[in-house]
């Protein structure tokens, strides 16, 4: 007990904030990223649609540190578009805090395009054919047919992101690395600690993470139920 | 006005290839379902783009696949009732129909007295999901009143509703139709709905038009199959032409030509026309009464008889009829009068 409470006062929280910075802005960029992919999916038809779906749900298949690898390949400074971004606007990528939610996004943007895809499909396409026979602009049509109906299942989708943009571990190591204060991120930080054979900070750190994930799952299903309702149980 | 439509097709294994035309404003597209009715409507809307063809209407061009022109359905100007309504489920009465209002000045006056002229002012707050299946429609035309088309297209107005409610949601269709001053077209499987609703017809089978133009006449002389089916004609034979007489092959009977029809493979003859002859004496060509089976509805009979290639042939009887078989027993002969007989192409 002792042991636990000196463990806590000595903890450093600042993976807790890393992490849930990151999350905040994986899910913001998830959010517009996947409604306007899945939206445009909806719009093409047969082969596009396919390819491009395959595409998006990419890194969900890939080992995220095949992902990473491919990111590090994309941002490293003695490659093309990394050269380009550091010689252009003094940017750097690798090993920084926008690593971190480069990461994250990549990884978690297929949760948030199939919760959007999925929604979308369960909305009768005659709704936005009878819009554009009467008259109504497409942004008109999306803001006002599309997204109400479809608000329950992108919020749970943005959730799951939220959710799994806050324990990204694989990508985000190869990319961000594990500096302390800075990239270093809870589920960077456990994998740390264990290393060292400090298992009572990284049972902290793992019972913060439960409660955390509990929490969103709650609300995500809360919100869900509440909007759109399960139809019945099987 | 004139609609001229001819719209080319092949979509999911079905091959569409329906020419026609409408002079007047009162138009059917009748057809069983499957027959192409629906994408030939959504093509007018614009909602589907036909592979090639060319859609036009009084002196306005809508789609012309060789001139490349295939206006956008918001600019088209042709309302569409979906068969199943297709009312925004997350907005009330009052905002579904606000959504057909083009110009933003008229939105305040015009839903308002939409909503008083459709019977749905007590209703401005609620969700589609809330209402009745005439409420819906009601709705659903009042939304489309309120874009102003120049063209209504009706998808099987009235398939979604019970029976019980049918008749007063088609009178009150046919209440603001008399009010409505631009082109209807309607698409159907009922030719009783075409009938009432509308002045001419075409007929569509298989994505191709059968036939098309006065609803009387092709109601009272269709030329081919399909068009006599779906004007309710329910008896057909093979046909042949014999010197001065006509075989009807599957029913075994000859029935005097008049020498002018000649284009023909097939008759029909309704259910109704049968002359039932008491008298086994009797010259005129018939079919022998053996009864099949006999079906009942409160004002009418429905008696199936074994023709004699093993086919069944259905003869209506009325009521004042029925009671003279009651009385008679069943007639041994079914006479045909050969100016009743429909002389018909299978294709």
């Amino acid at each position: 007990m002792n042991e636990l409470l000196e463990t806590l006062g000595s903890l450093d929280w600042s993976p807790l904030f890393i992490t849930l910075r990151t999350g905040f802005f994986a899910t913001l960029v998830c959010f517009f990223l996947g409604v306007i992919a899945a939206n445009g999916v909806m719009r093409l038809d047969g082969r596009a649609a396919a390819v491009l779906d395959s595409l998006f749900t990419l890194p969900m298949i890939l080992p995220p540190t095949a992902m990473g690898f491919l990111l590090l390949l994309l941002f490293s400074r003695r490659r093309t578009l990394g050269e380009f971004l550091y010689e252009r606007f003094g940017i750097t990528i690798v090993q920084t805090p926008a690593a971190c939610v480069i990461a994250a996004s990549v990884i978690a943007f297929p949760l948030m395009y199939r919760n959007a895809m999925a929604s979308f499909e369960q909305i009768d396409p005659d709704l936005i054919l009878a819009g554009r026979t009467l008259g109504m602009k497409e942004g008109e049509i999306f803001r006002r047919i599309i997204l109400p109906s479809a608000g329950p299942g992108i919020f749970s989708g943005m959730i799951l992101t939220f959710a799994r943009s806050m324990g990204e571990y694989g990508a985000t190591s190869m990319l961000a690395g594990n500096i302390p204060g800075r990239t270093a991120t809870i589920a960077q930080r456990i994998a740390m600690v264990i290393q060292n054979a400090d298992y009572m900070t990284a049972g902290i750190w793992v019972v913060i993470v439960l409660l955390t994930g509990l929490l969103l799952m709650w609300l995500a299903g809360t919100v869900y139920n509440q909007v759109s309702g399960r139809r019945g149980h099987w | 006005m004139n609609f001229n439509a001819h719209i080319l097709k092949k979509y999911k294994g079905f091959d569409l290839d329906a020419e026609f035309s409408f002079k007047g404003n009162r138009a059917a597209i009748l057809g069983a379902s499957g027959s192409g009715k629906t994408m030939t409507l959504r093509s007018v809307a614009g909602i589907l783009t036909p592979d090639a063809g060319r859609i036009s209407y009084a002196e306005r061009v809508l789609y012309d696949s060789e001139k490349k022109i295939n206006i956008k359905p918001r600019d088209r100007h042709v309302g569409y009732m979906f068969q199943s309504y297709a009312l925004f489920p997350t907005m009330t009465v009052a905002e579904n129909i606000a959504c057909g209002v083009r110009n933003r000045e008229e939105k305040k006056t015009l839903v308002p007295e939409l909503m008083d002229r459709f019977d749905l002012s007590a209703l401005a707050g609620r969700k589609p999901k809330e209402l009745s299946g005439g409420q819906q429609q009601r709705v659903a035309l009042a939304r489309i009143v309120a874009s102003r088309p120049d063209i209504l297209l009706l998808d099987e107005p009235f398939s979604a509703l019970d029976s019980s409610v049918r008749d007063t949601v088609e009178r009150e269709m046919e209440d603001f139709l008399e009010t409505y001053p631009g082109l209807l077209i309607l698409v159907t499987h009922n030719r009783d709905e075409a009938f009432r609703l509308a002045h001419e017809v075409a007929v569509i089978d298989r994505g191709r038009v059968a036939a098309c133009g006065d609803r009387d006449e092709v109601f009272a002389h269709p030329v081919t199959v399909a068009a006599a089916r779906l004007s309710g004609c329910k008896n057909y034979s093979k046909a042949r032409v014999s010197g001065n007489t006509c075989i009807l092959t599957d029913w075994n009977i000859e029935i005097p030509l008049d020498g002018q029809k000649k284009d023909f493979d097939m008759v029909g003859y309704r259910a109704h026309d049968f002359l039932p002859v008491w008298d086994a004496a009797d010259p005129r060509p018939g079919l022998p009464v053996k009864v099949h089976r006999i079906s009942e509805t409160e004002f009418e009979r429905q008696i199936y008889i074994d023709a004699p290639d093993g086919s069944l042939v259905t003869w209506s009887v009325q009521r004042d009829l029925m009671a003279k078989i009651e009385r008679e027993g069943m007639p041994v002969k079914l006479c045909i009068a050969p100016e009743k007989v429909l002389f018909l192409q299978e294709e």
